[in-house]
C-alpha cells in the first residue's frame, strides 16, 4: 500500500498561547484506508485537520514544527490551494461552507477556480451530483435544501476535484438516525468504487465503530490511540481522556465487569450467559404524577402552506416526567417546540399548564434550543446566570455553578469556553430561573462523551427534584437511558405515546419513524430474556444471580 | 416567505439573474456617480423613479418591495424630518414654529424651534440619493449570486481577497437577516417575564454579541472552504467567460453617459469659480436646470 498521509513530530502552538495544541503527533494513513479520528472537544481535531490541509498558516501565524507529507510529498511545500486539490474537507456545518446560489455552481465552485471550460464543469457537476444522489438539482436554491442534503452537496463541492483524501469534521452529528446510515454507506461506497481516502472526526463512535476498522484517539493535543478499532474498546474502556462515546454494548460489557469488549452482540451474549445467570421477569414501575402540561387538540398550520404542520395533537407532561419527543426531520417536532415555548401562538387547540392558559405561566418555561450559543449574550458565566434574574440569590448560584462543573469557569468569558461547557452555561441560565418544564431540543449534538454524561447527569438531577423535561431527540440510547416517556411524531400526527421501555420494544415503529433499535432491546431479544431498553435494566435482569462472580 | 427567502436573490426576473455581473455592477457605479453628482430633486427623484422601475420590471417579489419601501420611508422621512428642525445654513423660511423663541424655559433654551423650507428641500435631496442608492443596491443583491460578482470583481483584476470579501457581504446578507431574527428569538427565551418572552424591542441591545461571534465563526469555515477549493489559486485564465456584446454597449453607454453628465457639471462649477467660456452656455444652462 501507498503512504497517502504521512506525518511526522508534528507539533502546533497558537500565537499568544504558551501551551502546545498538537504535541509531536505522528501518524500513517494508507491509501484507500478509512479512518476514525475521536477525541474531546479542544483536544486539537481541527487543529490537526487543519494542519493536513494547509490551512495554518491562513489562520494566524502560530509556530509549526515537524513534518506533513501527502503522497509522500511534503506539504509544507504546497500552498493551501495545491493542497486542496489532493485534499477535499467537508467541515461541521455544511451551510457555512456553501458559497453560491444555486447547487449546480456550488459544485462547479472549484473547477470554476481551475479555470476549467463551462461544457466540462457542467458535465463533471451532473456526474458528481449523482454520485452523491443529489442528480437533478443543479438549479435548485442551497437555502431550499434539507440539512442531510447540505451535507451532501457540501460533499458533492468538494468531491469534483476528484481528491484523494477525503477529511470530513463532524459530519453527521446533526442528522438522523436513518440520515446517519445513508451518509456513511455514500462514504463507504466513495472509499470501496473511487479509493478515496478518508479520514472522519466524529464523537458518536457507536454509530460509525462498523464502517471504519481504524480509530485514532486523541487527548490534550497528543495521539494516545491509533489502532483497530476493535481492540480500542479493551484498550480505551473507562478511560474519560478522549471523551469516546462507544456502543452500548461495550459499556454493558464494561459495567458487568465481562471477560470480552466487543460491540460484537453474539461474543457478548456468550459472555454474559457464561458468567451470569438471568432473570426471566422485568419488573416495570408506575409512578402515579399529577399532570403538569396538558395539550389539548392542537393543530397548526404555516401561512404558506396547505397542509397541516401539526394534526389534532393530544398529550400530558407529568411533574416530575421526562418525555422524548421522537421523529424524522420535519415531523412537525419544532414547530410543537416553538408553541409550548410560547413562540408561535396557539391558532387551534388549547395549552394548559399547572391547570391554567400556558400563555399566562409562559416564563415557566424554558427552552434550550439547537444552537446555545444565540443565547450567550454576557460577558462571564456568572453574568449568564443572573441575567435579567434578581429573585436568585447567589449561594444557589454558587451551588449551580458547581452541579453544572462551572464554578472555576465563572468569570469566563462564555464564548470562548468549550462546545460542552457553553451548553452547559445556557442550561444553567435556564436552571437559575427555577422553570417547572424544561423543553430542550437536540441537547446532546455534536457532545463528547463526558460531556453527555455531565448534561444526563444535570437533566436527570432537575427532574428528580420535581421539574419536567419535555426535549427532542434522534438519539435512541439517550431516551431510551432517561426518557420515562417516548412520543413520536409523524407528518405532524402522534403515532405513538407510552413509556419508553414499551415503544422501544417496537421494532416496527421505531423503522417507522426512521429511529434505530436501541441496541440493548436486540441483545436482551439474543438472551432471551424480556426486552431491556437500556443498560441499567439489562444489568438488573442479569445481575440478579451471579455465577461464580461475587 | 421566510426572513431568510426575503434577502435570497433567487426569486427575480430571469433576464436580471443572468445579466452579467459587470453590468450589473457598472449600472450600481453609474448610479452611485450620478447620486452624488446631480443636485436637482427632480432628477434626483427621476432616478429614483427609474431605479424602482428597475424592480418592477426585474420582477422583485411583493414581500421585498414591502420592504424597500418601509426602508425607504423610513430613510427619507428622517432625513427631511431632521433637516427640517435642524438646517443651519442661509437663507432659511420657517414653513411653521414649534417651539416660540418667547416660550419660557423651552423657548429661551433652544431659542425656538421651526421646521425650514430650505431644510426640507435639504433633507429631500439628501434622502433621495440614499433611497436612490439603497434601491439600487438591492435590486443588484436580490438579483445577483455572489459568484457573479466575484467573476466581475476578479475579472477587472481586483485582488482576490478583497474581491471575496466585498461579496461575501452578499453571500451573508440572507444568513445574517435570518440569524439575527434566531438570536432575537433566543434573547426572548432567555427572559423570565411574560412581557420580556413576547419582546422584541427590549432584546435589541443584546442582540450584536451572539451575532458577531456567530458571523465570525461561520466567515472562518467559509473562507477555509474557498481556500481549500481553489479560489485564490493564481490562475490568469480563471473566469475567463465572454461578456455579452449587448450588454457591453448598454454598459460603455452608461459610462459615458455618466461621464458626460460629471463632465458638464464639472464646467458649471468652474464657471462658478471664474472659468466661464461663452460658447457653453448651453451646458451651463442645461447643467442649472436639470442637474
Amino acid at each position: 500500500m501507498n503512504k497517502m498521509l504521512k506525518i511526522e513530530n508534528l507539533s502546533y502552538r497558537y500565537r499568544g498561547r504558551d501551551e502546545w495544541t498538537l504535541k509531536n503527533i505522528n501518524l500513517n494513513i494508507e491509501t484507500g484506508e478509512m479512518v476514525l479520528l475521536a477525541g474531546r472537544s479542544g483536544c486539537g481535531k481541527s487543529t490537526l485537520l487543519k494542519a493536513i490541509s494547509g490551512l495554518l498558516g491562513t489562520t494566524g501565524s502560530g509556530t509549526l514544527e515537524g513534518e506533513i507529507f501527502l503522497q509522500s510529498e511534503a506539504a509544507t511545500s504546497k500552498s493551501p490551494e495545491e493542497i486542496g486539490l489532493l485534499v477535499g474537507t467537508v467541515y461541521q456545518t455544511p451551510e457555512d461552507q456553501l458559497f453560491a446560489m444555486t447547487v449546480g455552481d456550488e459544485v462547479g465552485f472549484a473547477l470554476e477556480n481551475q479555470g476549467l471550460p463551462m461544457e466540462i464543469i457542467k458535465k463533471e457537476v451532473t456526474e458528481v451530483l449523482f454520485k452523491v444522489g443529489l442528480e437533478g438539482l443543479e438549479e435548485r436554491s442551497i437555502h431550499a435544501l434539507s440539512g442531510g442534503q447540505r451535507q451532501r452537496l457540501a460533499l458533492a463541492s468538494v468531491l469534483i476535484t476528484k481528491p484523494k483524501l477525503l477529511i470530513l469534521d463532524e459530519p453527521v452529528s446533526q442528522m438522523n438516525p436513518t440520515g446517519v446510515k445513508d451518509f456513511l454507506n455514500l462514504l463507504k461506497e466513495l472509499n470501496e468504487n473511487d479509493g478515496i481516502t478518508i479520514l472522519v472526526v466524529e464523537h458518536r463512535v457507536n454509530e460509525l465503530a462498523s464502517y471504519f476498522p481504524r480509530l485514532v484517539g486523541m487527548s490534550k493535543g497528543e495521539i494516545v490511540y491509533d489502532d483497530a478499532i476493535s481492540k480500542a474498546w479493551e484498550t480505551l474502556s473507562g478511560t474519560r481522556d478522549i471523551g469516546l462515546r462507544e456502543p452500548q454494548v461495550v459499556t454493558l460489557c464494561r459495567e458487568l465487569d465481562l471477560p470480552v469488549y466487543s460491540p460484537d452482540m453474539d461474543l457478548v451474549t456468550t459472555a454474559i450467559k457464561t458468567n451470569y445467570t438471568c432473570d426471566a421477569t422485568n419488573s416495570q414501575q408506575n409512578i402515579e404524577r399529577e399532570v403538569l402540561l396538558k395539550c389539548e387538540k392542537i393543530s397548526y398550520k404555516y401561512d404558506s402552506s396547505k397542509t397541516y404542520a401539526l394534526d389534532n395533537i393530544d398529550f400530558n407532561v407529568k411533574k416530575g416526567e421526562i418525555v422524548a419527543l421522537m421523529g424524522y426531520n420535519g415531523a412537525g417536532k419544532s414547530t410543537l417546540m416553538n408553541l409550548l415555548a410560547g413562540l408561535t401562538e396557539t391558532k387551534e387547540g388549547t395549552l394548559f399548564l399547572n391547570n391554567e392558559a400556558l400563555t399566562r405561566n409562559i416564563h415557566k418555561v424554558g427552552y434550550l434550543r439547537q444552537e446555545p450559543d444565540l443565547m450567550l449574550l454576557a460577558d462571564t458565566v456568572n453574568e449568564e446566570l443572573t441575567w435579567n434574574n434578581d429573585a436568585v440569590s447567589d449561594d444557589f448560584i454558587d451551588d449551580l455553578l458547581k452541579r453544572l462543573k462551572l464554578y472555576d469557569e465563572r468569570t469566563d468569558f462564555p464564548l470562548a469556553l468549550s462546545k460542552g461547557q457553553r451548553l452547559r452555561t445556557v442550561l444553567g441560565a435556564m436552571l437559575a430561573r427555577k422553570p417547572e418544564l424544561l423543553l430542550l431540543d437536540e441537547p446532546t449534538t455534536g457532545q463528547d462523551r463526558n460531556s453527555l454524561e455531565e448534561i444526563i447527569g444535570l437533566i436527570l438531577g432537575y427532574a428528580a427534584s420535581g421539574g419536567s423535561v419535555f426535549f427532542c431527540t434522534h438519539d435512541v440510547e439517550l431516551a431510551g437511558n432517561i426518557a420515562d416517556r417516548v412520543i413520536i411524531l409523524k407528518d405532524g400526527k402522534i403515532i405513538a405515546d407510552d413509556a419508553a421501555n414499551t415503544i422501544f420494544k417496537n421494532k416496527e415503529l421505531l423503522i417507522d419513524s426512521g429511529l434505530t433499535i436501541p441496541p440493548m432491546v436486540l441483545l436482551t431479544e439474543k438472551l432471551g430474556i424480556p426486552s431491556c431498553i437500556n443498560i441499567k435494566e439489562v444489568k438488573a435482569s442479569v445481575g440478579t444471580s451471579i455465577v461464580g462472580r461475587q | 416567505m421566510s426572513v431568510r427567502q426575503l434577502w435570497e436573490g433567487s426569486d427575480s426576473a430571469k433576464w436580471l439573474k443572468e445579466l452579467d455581473g459587470k453590468t450589473k455592477l457598472i449600472v450600481l457605479f453609474s448610479f452611485a456617480i450620478l447620486t452624488i453628482v446631480i443636485d436637482n430633486p427632480r432628477t434626483l427623484f427621476i432616478l429614483f423613479t427609474a431605479s424602482i422601475g428597475l424592480h418592477l420590471v426585474g420582477k422583485t417579489s411583493l414581500q421585498k418591495l414591502q420592504v424597500l419601501a418601509l426602508l425607504l420611508l423610513l430613510g427619507l422621512w428622517g432625513s427631511m424630518f431632521s433637516q427640517a428642525l435642524f438646517f443651519s445654513q442661509t437663507p432659511r423660511t420657517p414653513l411653521f414654529t414649534i417651539i416660540s423663541p418667547g416660550l419660557p424655559i423651552l423657548g429661551t433654551i433652544t431659542e425656538g424651534l421651526f421646521v425650514y423650507k430650505e431644510g426640507l428641500i435639504y433633507g429631500a435631496v439628501q434622502g433621495l440619493r440614499s433611497a436612490t442608492m439603497l434601491s439600487i443596491g438591492l435590486l443588484v443583491c436580490w438579483s445577483s449570486d455572489p459568484r457573479q460578482l466575484l467573476k466581475a470583481l476578479v475579472s477587472w483584476k481586483m485582488i482576490p481577497q478583497v474581491a471575496f470579501m466585498l461579496v461575501t457581504a452578499i453571500r451573508f446578507l440572507p444568513v445574517l437577516v435570518a440569524e439575527a431574527s434566531e438570536v432575537l428569538v433566543a434573547l426572548r427565551l432567555r427572559s423570565n417575564t411574560k412581557i420580556g418572552r413576547n419582546s422584541i424591542i427590549r432584546h435589541l441591545p443584546y442582540i450584536a454579541k451572539p451575532l458577531l461571534a456567530r458571523c465570525l465563526r461561520r466567515a472562518q469555515t467559509l473562507a477555509l472552504s474557498v481556500v481549500s477549493r481553489g479560489f485564490f489559486l493564481d490562475n490568469s485564465s480563471k473566469y475567463g467567460y465572454k461578456w455579452s456584446n449587448t450588454e457591453k454597449i448598454f454598459s460603455w453607454t452608461l459610462i459615458l453617459l455618466v461621464v458626460l453628465i460629471s463632465s458638464f457639471k464639472l464646467v458649471y462649477i468652474a464657471s462658478e469659480y471664474g472659468f466661464y467660456y461663452g460658447d457653453l452656455r448651453i451646458i451651463y444652462d442645461w447643467t442649472k436646470i436639470y442637474l
